[in-house]
């Protein structure tokens, strides 16, 4: 089971907070196939005006693993979700290649978002992200890495407003016994108004 | 009517040059990363951490190749879940049984994946080094 926390902090053009939560089940269906529930995924935001708590959506995860880090020249996931909530959908879809060198861990997400939310469903926007991640065991208990994302929104599923994101961040991550913690902080590199200039996800994760 | 050359034609022409090759080189620097990352970790040797099964292996430590396979399929999917794969020589002969067993909970192995996992090791430590 894995917890996800997540603050983030938006300052442009005016100053704002919200705080996401998850709640993940992960089976290990097979050694190849995982699935994923997310029970809830809700958020407490706040701004100058308001304060409030919101029920976001309800998430399933399906990854198939084609290939292996270790054996093979590259592993290579393929990653499916899909999100519902009220007057909202999302479909996300990501290639997702990892390579063990030793203690170090080399990962890449190619990962394709489309949304349809509002009255009816009616608005729509897609996003097209890249993920690259290095992190490097120090010990068998600890980890750290640094992140790297870059993402092209979509809004209307259209390219008019060139809007592009780039964040940059280190993590951490602790293991003991059944349970593990993972830190991650980013920072936004661009400017984009109404996106997050910083925030900080914590997983907090136990295996039964 | 003679036509009038404009003088700065030849400029805005190379400045726009110039800007769409910019926006190319640009457009093509993600790809580009993202091909010589992938061609750097393919390059990248590393089954040396999880050695193929070999029949002489099944012959040294009496072990049938099947359950050696499966041990080794455990190995590289199952414990790499929580950490990066060891090699096989940092702990010996005698420590894996047990690191195995201890592990075995958290990567939820039955006691027959954890005997293949342990015969699967024990099987590369007997051939190679």
């Amino acid at each position: 089971m894995e917890n996800w926390l997540t603050w983030g902090r938006t300052t442009n053009p005016a100053r704002s907070d919200q705080i996401d939560f998850r709640h993940e089940f992960e089976f290990g269906v097979t050694d190849k196939f995982q699935a994923s529930i997310y029970v809830a995924d809700w958020f407490y935001s706040r701004d100058s005006q308001r304060d409030r708590f919101t029920y976001s959506d309800t998430a399933v995860e399906l990854i198939y693993n084609l290939t292996n880090p270790i054996v093979d020249p590259v592993g290579l996931s393929v990653y499916q979700e899909y999100r519902a909530g009220r007057r909202f959908f999302e479909w996300e879809s990501k290639l997702i290649a990892q390579k063990n060198l030793g203690r170090w861990i080399l990962a890449y997400n190619a990962t394709l978002e489309a949304v349809w939310q509002g009255e009816g469903l009616s608005e729509r926007e897609s996003e097209l992200q890249q993920a690259l991640g290095a992190s490097y065991e120090i010990s068998p208990r600890c980890s750290v890495g640094l992140e790297f994302l870059h993402e092209f929104i979509f809004p209307d599923w259209h390219d008019n407003e060139r809007i592009r994101n780039v964040f940059v961040g280190p993590n951490v991550s602790y293991r003991r016994g059944s349970w593990f913690v993972t830190m991650t902080a980013l920072a936004q590199a661009t400017d984009t108004p109404d996106e997050r200039g910083f925030q900080l996800r914590t997983i907090f994760g136990i295996g039964f | 009517m003679k036509k009038t050359k404009n003088p700065h034609l030849p400029l805005r022409v190379f400045l726009s040059l110039r800007e769409r090759i910019e926006v190319r080189a640009l457009s093509l620097l993600g790809p580009t990363i993202a091909t010589i990352y992938v061609c750097l970790l393919w390059g990248c040797e590393t089954s040396n951490y999880a050695p193929s099964v070999t029949p002489q292996m099944a012959r040294s430590t009496s072990s049938e190749l099947p359950k050696l396979e499966r041990g080794r399929t455990l190995f590289v999917h199952r414990c790499i879940e929580c950490h990066t794969l060891p090699t096989i020589w940092r702990y010996s002969r005698e420590d894996w049984p047990e690191i195995v067993n201890n592990m075995s909970h958290r990567a939820s192995l039955k006691p027959a994946e954890c005997d293949a996992v342990i015969a699967y090791i024990l099987a590369v430590r007997a051939t190679e080094r």
